[in-house]
């Protein structure tokens, strides 16, 4: 690979002048086709490819970023100076371990996905969604191949690389915007996109408001944000070592129902987040955070780790080339030996919150408005409307029942949670 | 730069534009008395979007030796998409061709990384106090240069110098609550001197939370400050005035010009041309020169926020309100600096209420356009007998848009107050914006707390 050769260049050049040093590079291919209304509005091409370099100097850690390779001295210095001013952790880079495959990230399918056939799928959703007597609004497919490469002066490396197709879509009923959308390593059927859309937006049209305390089912996909709202910071080990967070002094207390495992796994087949390793080189592994009920662990990248006396988890992730790994999950899969039957339950389903980053993100109290809602009887019954949703998430976890669906959003592997709770 | 942009121009299309956006970035963290991180870096990356037989095509690159590919990819996809497009047209708009640069006081490449490092660290330490368990501050400057060219003969350059800061302070003792202060502008290193006061500030009031009460939710007579005035002008009114979801449908302000949606108090305009602000742009990213637009005048909504495609779709010309959020993405349109127009009344009367809330400080909110329902999050204090007393958390502002606006009587008579160093996210794009406004009240607005 030229770019491995580049930066075993860039590393030698590198350790003459530091203790340590890392050097990554990303290439990210991306193409995407998007609607408005009932037409292709823009197809749209993206190559982005960039490096970051890491430097430990005494034991501390600095970091820059560059985007061609005749800025890797100017990089290189920058780097340097950036360590000179950072606490002494002691950090030092991993060696080279054996790693365990993620199987199914990459697909070469996606790759030969032709544009023409791109534009054909996101036609038929709009059709899909004007049959069902809806205004379409925007739509989009999109497919990206993502390379990564990492080499460390310890002789850690390593070279990974997957895809991505997704597609999304928004319709209009009456004043009802209903949305879908799913991304996956490989082809899915784009219909059932189409179709939540459409359904979405009948379905949670205005209604009455209503007040008083109900059996609320959250739909998956309202998880998924309430978890990374208030969840993800609370298992953040920085957060937790810094007080900074709800689960301070709680490992090892029951934080949910005894039938409920939340596992960290990056190795899930097929997992939207997998890999054989984080961003650092740190071999992956499936890590309960929740085990029968009991917080266990937190989420650790390799400078948090050094800062608070931990190991890695394996978490150290970069949004992009520009900046350092920061701790993130991978996929978040939840288990429950107790299923609730949705097909048999009667409440309230809040499909959407408005301003979900307006929950309290260090002790979980919210109070937003539903902005798609409805009642439940075994399915959706009639939309409601304007009211709040009012509680504390961590209260929610405590006593959460799971339903018996399974759904993905994003990092998200897991049903939707059913509880008792307060609507104003 | 800008010449070697203009090379790639002359191909067989409608319309062809290039932009390119090269920046230099310094970040400090400070946090609990140490250096967290002191990065700096730069990078370049350019795109390319054809408008061909009224259908778009779109292409970026940060490797700039690519960019004739790059052209001939945004050829062939708005080829792709003629198969059945939206048929995008442009609202004829003057050529402009110019070189601009913001002013800053004190330029931060004057100042040396260990004079930032020091002066961050300084200011993160006087932010420890009683109770404060963790703090943080972040500084950042950007040198950015924006070039831009299309085939109708725009050429321009506009630098920009940018700073932002970023506080947080954690206070603990039975519970755990948390303060936030942010802002910025197109300032230079004259932002460390001018929010100063900020870090300690913000230390305070998360202490002071820490004996906040929730509230019981229910309808209050409320006392906005300027950064709730604010946020109920970009979030509540600002998104339902964007062209492109007035267009689609999406806006409940839809078919509503020359109506009246608010009380005669009500006067909010976008405007980029403030120099320093954190929204202020002279041309926005298609080369359109930028300029105040009265949004609502009066209580009446008198214009929406335009590109050169809603425009035309919508019989208009551009506003100058699209904008990206880097070279990887096309123009959408944004709100620039949103804010509500002064009105005539006293401090003293607005906040004369005999029992109330004064939402002082915003948490950030969101807008479903369609239905034209906000929901914001703040901080602030219960009025009593005219006086703000207890302080209040986890308070949340909800409302209709076409509802709240008739229950503003009361504007305060100060200049509107602007508020930079947050971004603003649609589309998967963030752009700088700020937003602001005097005092004022709102009757019987619903407040959500437990």
């Amino acid at each position: 690979m030229p770019e491995l050769e580049e930066l075993e260049t860039f590393l030698k050049k590198a350790e003459k002048k530091v203790d340590q040093a890392e050097l990554y590079f990303e290439r990210q291919n991306s193409t995407s086709m998007m609607t408005k209304l009932d037409g292709i509005d823009i197809g749209k091409s993206n190559l982005n490819r960039g490096y970051s370099i890491r430097v430990v100097n005494d034991g501390r850690l600095g970091f820059s970023y560059f985007s061609s390779p005749s800025e890797f001295d100017k990089a290189l210095k920058n780097a340097i100076q950036s360590a000179k001013f950072s606490k002494k952790l002691g950090v030092s880079f991993p060696p080279r371990k054996k790693l365990s495959e993620a199987k199914g990230i990459h697909n070469k399918r996606v790759l030969d996905l032709s544009e023409e056939e791109m534009s054909d799928m996101l036609l038929q959703m709009i059709d899909l969604i004007k049959r069902k007597k809806v205004k379409p609004l925007r739509g989009s497919v999109s497919k990206s191949e993502k390379f990564r490469t990492m080499v460390n002066s310890e002789g850690g490396s390593f070279q990974n690389k997957d895809t991505r197709f997704g597609a999304s879509a928004g319709a209009l009923f009456k004043e009802s915007r209903g949305h879908e959308w799913f991304d996956s390593h490989s082809l899915f059927d784009i219909d059932r996109i189409a179709e939540n859309a459409a359904s979405n937006a009948i379905s949670f049209s205005s209604g009455k408001s209503i007040s008083g305390n109900f059996d609320i089912i959250l739909h998956p996909e309202l998880v998924s944000y309430l978890i990374s709202q208030i969840f993800l910071q609370a298992i953040n080990g920085e957060r937790v070592f810094r007080k900074d967070s709800f689960f301070y002094g709680k490992l090892g207390k029951k934080v949910a129902p005894k039938e409920i495992t939340v596992y960290d796994d990056p190795l899930l087949p097929q997992g939207l987040n997998s890999y054989p390793c984080d961003d650092e080189g740190v071999p992956s592994t499936k890590r309960p955070i929740i085990e029968k009920g009991i917080l266990k662990s937190f989420l650790y990248n390799l400078e948090i780790s050094h800062l608070t006396k931990k190991k890695s988890t394996g978490n150290g992730f970069r949004q992009s080339f520009h900046g350092p790994p920061f701790t993130e999950i991978t996929n978040l899969v939840i288990d429950s030996k107790d299923k609730v039957k949705l097909e048999e339950f009667k409440g309230i389903l809040v499909r959407d919150l408005l301003a979900i980053h307006n929950a309290n993100t260090l002790t979980g109290d919210f109070a937003l408005e539903i902005q798609s809602g409805a009642f439940f009887d075994g399915e959706i019954k009639k939309p409601i409307g304007s009211c709040s949703l009012v509680g504390n998430f961590f209260d929610i976890l405590k006593n959460v029942k799971m339903g018996d669906d399974f759904q993905n959003y994003d990092f998200y592997y897991g049903p939707s949670w059913i509880y008792h709770g307060k609507v104003v | 730069m800008l010449d070697m942009l203009e090379k790639y121009l002359n191909v067989p299309v409608d319309f062809i534009e290039i932009r390119a956006i090269d920046h230099s970035r310094t970040d400090i963290i400070a946090q609990a008395g140490e250096l967290k991180r002191v990065v700096s870096g730069s990078s370049v990356a350019a795109s390319v979007r054809v408008l061909d037989k009224k259908t778009w095509g779109f292409s970026a690159t940060n490797d700039l030796s690519k960019l004739r590919e790059a052209v001939n990819l945004a050829m062939k996809l708005s080829k792709v998409s003629q198969k059945k497009s939206f048929k995008s047209e442009l609202s004829a708009e003057r050529a402009n061709s110019d070189e601009i640069a913001t002013k800053a006081k004190m330029d931060p490449r004057d100042y040396s990384l260990e004079q930032k490092a020091k002066d961050t660290l300084e200011m993160n330490k006087e932010m420890k106090i009683k109770k404060v368990v963790d703090y943080t501050i972040g500084y950042g400057d950007m040198i950015e240069s924006r070039y831009y060219v299309n085939s109708e003969g725009t050429k321009l350059k506009v630098n920009y110098t940018i700073s932002d800061i970023q506080f947080k302070a954690v206070a603990k003792d039975k519970t755990t609550q948390f303060a936030t202060y942010n802002d910025g502008g197109c300032y230079g290193y004259e932002i460390v001197d001018k929010f100063w006061d900020k870090a300690q500030e913000t230390a305070k009031k998360a202490v002071e939370l820490l004996g906040a009460e929730i509230i019981k939710s229910g309808r209050y007579d409320i006392v906005l400050g300027p950064r709730m005035a604010g946020i109920l002008a970009h979030e509540a009114v600002g998104h339902a005035c964007e062209a492109d979801l007035v267009m689609t449908g999406e806006s409940i302000l839809k078919d509503k010009i020359k109506r009246r949606i608010g009380s005669e108090l009500v006067t909010i305009c976008d405007n980029p041309t403030i120099p320093h602000s954190y929204g202020y742009y002279p041309y926005d990213d298609e080369g359109v020169k930028s300029r105040k637009t009265m949004l609502i005048k009066n209580g009446f909504v008198n214009a929406y926020l335009h590109s050169r495609e809603t425009a035309s779709e919508l019989d208009s010309k551009s506003t100058g309100n699209a904008r990206t959020m880097g070279a990887y993405y096309e123009p959408i349109v944004r709100m620039s600096n949103t804010y509500f127009e002064s009105g005539d009344a006293k401090y003293a009367d607005i906040i004369d209420l005999p029992y109330g809330v004064y939402l002082e400080k915003s948490r950030g909110g969101q807008v479903d356009t369609s239905k034209g329902v906000f929901q914001f999050g703040a901080e602030g204090y219960l009025i009593e007998k005219g006086e703000p007393t207890k302080p209040l958390r986890d308070l949340s502002f909800v409302g209709n848009i076409l509802d709240v606006m008739k229950t503003v009587d009361l504007v305060g008579k100060e200049p509107p107050e602007l508020h930079g160093g947050g971004n603003c996210g649609k589309g998967m794009q963030r752009v700088r914006v700020s937003l602001g406004g005097p005092y004022m009240r709102v009757r019987g607005a619903r407040i959500g707390g437990t």
